[in-house]
């Protein structure tokens, strides 16, 4: 799922042992996650260094420059497809002249290794061990290759901890581990090198500084971005959820089934993926919703992501449940998948088996959202009195990115012809139609928002605003194609809701893309010739 | 000698509340109705951290949270913003901070009969390293102006100061009127 990745391998030629990798390149989460194609089944060791140059220069050369959205590795390579792209990072590699740094690199990395700092532990018969640490060790605890020697996952509640807890910590590493910590992308801290003789006493020692939870790798290790709690790009607060969702699981301990013990669960407060959501078992993304004028938290969800062989499936979304409904949405799915699952099937494989439609019809009563009078907490947001609104967004702080709000909407609308996408390859042309239309009309308002201060609602009122303030004036036009990705938008308004066959609804949701994509570009000529009243 | 970021935390009396949940709604009532005059932004929710800030109520000048370090329920005045004035009006001006923020606490209906603090248990934290670090030569050159608030509100020889904590810990007093000594959680 990243950029570049490569794989450690050792393979046998000419009667010798060759180390290297395999390398995978153009992955990325975001808003439309892409996974990343198979670059190289082998590359030598020696070879990762000046090809990692290579790549970044095809990157530099020819990878996007105006749009920040567009300016990663994963549209050049799907923009190019891998072949292409690999033909001209093959061919800038044969341009790079050699650089002994490549090989001195190399000779480095011994130096990197890490030692024990304690004699392996050669238990022969286990000991009991203190109170909670047999269900530590089983969760929290496991065997590295080397005899004797395990790794150790401090569980981080919500990847929180406090300056008194890393002292502990910190002396616990010094006294264990050669004063190594690693933190990992699930929000935890790992100790390696724990002699397996050291473990109880590392457990006591983990337990005196409150670090001692038993829950690495299960699903009450729950992961979660900021969100609203500190993100302007957050719409719906991740870390309250996840909050809620591990004081639940904790509440049953004991009674919860090992088939989804093992389940991941991670949680976003918007549709970019900091929280990894399509990467779970179970994954969250917050939108918003509106129900008779009042905004209502949401959390799009996600079944059937691959957190194993290195994010081997994306999930896919089946639909947005209110913020209050998730606790009940995640007991509905794990109960489903516990009744109805074949013997030994995992996760996934009952997801895939079940089908997205069976998981849609699974929650789709808890998509409701009653009447503000019936019941107002639904318009209240997790470990948040107050009434929900999204009207405090602004820039994000997600993955470095500055982001407008005319940017967020428009990667929303991105989002949106992807899930076109998914209805097409289900067979529903109708619906992709009307959802790569609705995609369209959400870029018209994100663009007369920033320009107007807000944009209207109804969709006549849209078209006929975008046509006065973007059309006539010809701001939207492209310098080439003029106003042709304005008509694109005119004409799927004018076909809403008529009879579509797949290949008019596969061209609609191109002509989307290409629409959205000139909003883009409208959007940063606006930035230049500072149009915008905001 | 020079002193900011004051830190008061007035401990709860026992049995404290066990869910601070409440506190949410409270915190974000005294952001709408503007309760202490200074700029109160946001709540933030830590009660998943065992002994850890409990919930907080954010805000420019200084943090105000419940919270339990340490094991102990309190109200915690972080102050953040430096402040001009003598060392002693600076202890004054937190401790009253801490004990404004205490009372209105107690008072809230969320909280009424349930919650109480003791305005003779607190816990003083310099959070300011470079200013105070955490030595003894650096308590011992602050002890006279501790001495000279507490025995200005409490009374000399009714109380007792202890420096607490360890050396990689900021400077930390605490101090108890005599018969409000940390009592066992």
């Amino acid at each position: 799922m990243h950029d570049l990745g490569v794989i450690a391998k050792i393979r046998e030629a000419d009667g010798r042992e060759q180390r290297g990798f395999e390398v995978y390149v153009g992955g990325g989460l975001g808003t439309v996650p892409y996974q990343a194609k198979l670059y190289s089944e082998f590359l030598p060791v020696e070879e990762l260094l000046p090809l990692t140059i290579a790549i970044a220069r095809v990157f530099t050369k020819y990878g996007e420059k105006r749009n920040r959205n567009k300016a990663r590795i994963k549209f050049l390579v799907h923009q190019l497809g891998i072949e292409e792209f690999r033909r001209r990072v093959e061919e800038e590699r044969t341009e790079l002249p050699f650089d002994p740094a490549w090989e001195q690199a190399l000779a480095a990395v011994p130096a990197y290794e890490e030692k024990p700092k304690r004699e392996a532990g050669l238990v022969e018969i286990e000991p009991a061990g203190p109170d909670g640490f047999a269900a530590w060790k089983r969760t929290n605890v496991y065997a590295q290759r080397q005899p004797g020697y395990s790794t150790v996952t401090v569980a981080l509640p919500l990847g929180d901890i406090t300056a008194p807890q890393l002292r502990r910590l910190a002396d616990i590493a010094r006294k264990y581990v050669n004063e190594t910590v690693r933190t990992t992308v699930e929000q935890n801290f790992v100790l390696r090198w724990v002699s397996d003789t050291d473990l109880a006493a590392v457990y006591e020692e983990l337990a005196a500084a409150h670090l001692e939870e038993a829950s690495a790798n299960t699903i009450a290790d729950i992961t979660a971005c900021p969100g609203t709690d500190t993100c302007k790009l957050g719409i719906a607060s991740s870390r309250g959820l996840a909050a809620e969702l591990r004081a639940r699981i904790a509440e049953r301990g004991a009674e919860i089934d090992e088939a989804v013990r093992g389940l991941h669960v991670k949680i976003s407060g918007c549709f970019n993926s900091c929280g990894q959501h399509h990467v779970a078992d179970i994954g969250f993304y917050g939108v918003k919703r509106n129900k008779n004028g009042y905004e209502v938290p949401h959390f799009q969800v996600l079944l059937g992501g691959q957190w194993e062989e290195n994010a081997g499936a994306y999930g896919l979304a089946i639909g947005a449940v209110p913020s209050k409904r998730i606790p009940e949405t995640v007991d509905r799915i794990t109960g489903r998948y516990l009744a109805g699952r074949r013997e030994g099937e995992a996760f996934q494989a009952f997801i895939k088996r079940i089908g997205k439609a069976a998981c849609m019809k699974m929650i789709q009563d808890l998509m409701e959202v009653p009447s503000h009078d019936a019941d107002p907490s639904f318009y209240t947001d997790w470990a948040d009195a107050r009434e929900f609104t999204v009207g405090d967004m602004g820039v994000g702080e997600c993955a470095g990115e500055v982001v407008s709000p005319a940017q967020f909407q428009l990667a929303a609308c991105e989002r949106e012809t992807f899930e076109a996408q998914l209805h097409l390859e289900q067979g529903d042309a109708a619906r992709a139609a009307r959802v790569s239309y609705e995609a369209m009309m959400h870029g018209a308002q994100a663009l007369l928002s920033h320009k107007l201060g807000a944009a209207p609602r109804d969709r006549e009122q849209v078209l006929a605003a975008f046509r006065t303030h973007f059309y006539d004036t010809k701001l939207f036009f492209d310098r080439f194609a003029q106003g042709k990705f304005a008509h694109y938008y005119f004409d799927a308004h004018e076909y809403n809701g008529g009879a579509r066959d797949a290949e008019s609804a596969r061209q609609q949701i191109e002509e989307a893309q290409l629409f959205i994509e000139a909003a883009h570009s409208c959007y940063g000529r606006m930035l230049e010739q500072q149009v915008s009243v905001i | 000698m020079e002193i900011q970021h004051v830190n008061v935390k007035i401990f709860a009396a026992q049995p404290a509340p066990d869910d601070l949940g409440p506190a949410i709604p409270v915190f974000h009532r005294w952001i709408q109705d503007n309760v202490t005059g200074e700029l109160l932004i946001d709540v933030a929710d830590y009660r998943h951290v065992p002994e850890g800030p409990g919930v907080m109520l954010i805000a420019h000048e200084a943090h105000y949270s419940l919270d339990g370090a340490g094991g102990r329920l309190g109200l915690l005045y972080n102050r953040r913003l430096a402040d001009n004035g003598t060392a002693g009006e600076k202890l004054r001006q937190a401790y009253e901070a801490a004990l404004a923020a205490a009372r209105r606490l107690e008072d809230e209906p969320e909280f009424r009969g349930k919650l109480k603090f003791q305005p003779g248990d607190v816990e003083v934290v310099f959070n300011d390293r470079c200013l105070t670090p955490n030595t003894a030569e650096t308590y011992a050159a602050l002890k006279p102006e501790l001495e000279r608030f507490f025995d200005e509100i409490w009374g000399a020889g009714s109380y007792a100061l202890e420096h607490t904590g360890e050396p990689r810990d900021r400077l930390r007093v605490c101090a108890a009127v005599r018969g409000h000594e940390p009592q066992p959680v």
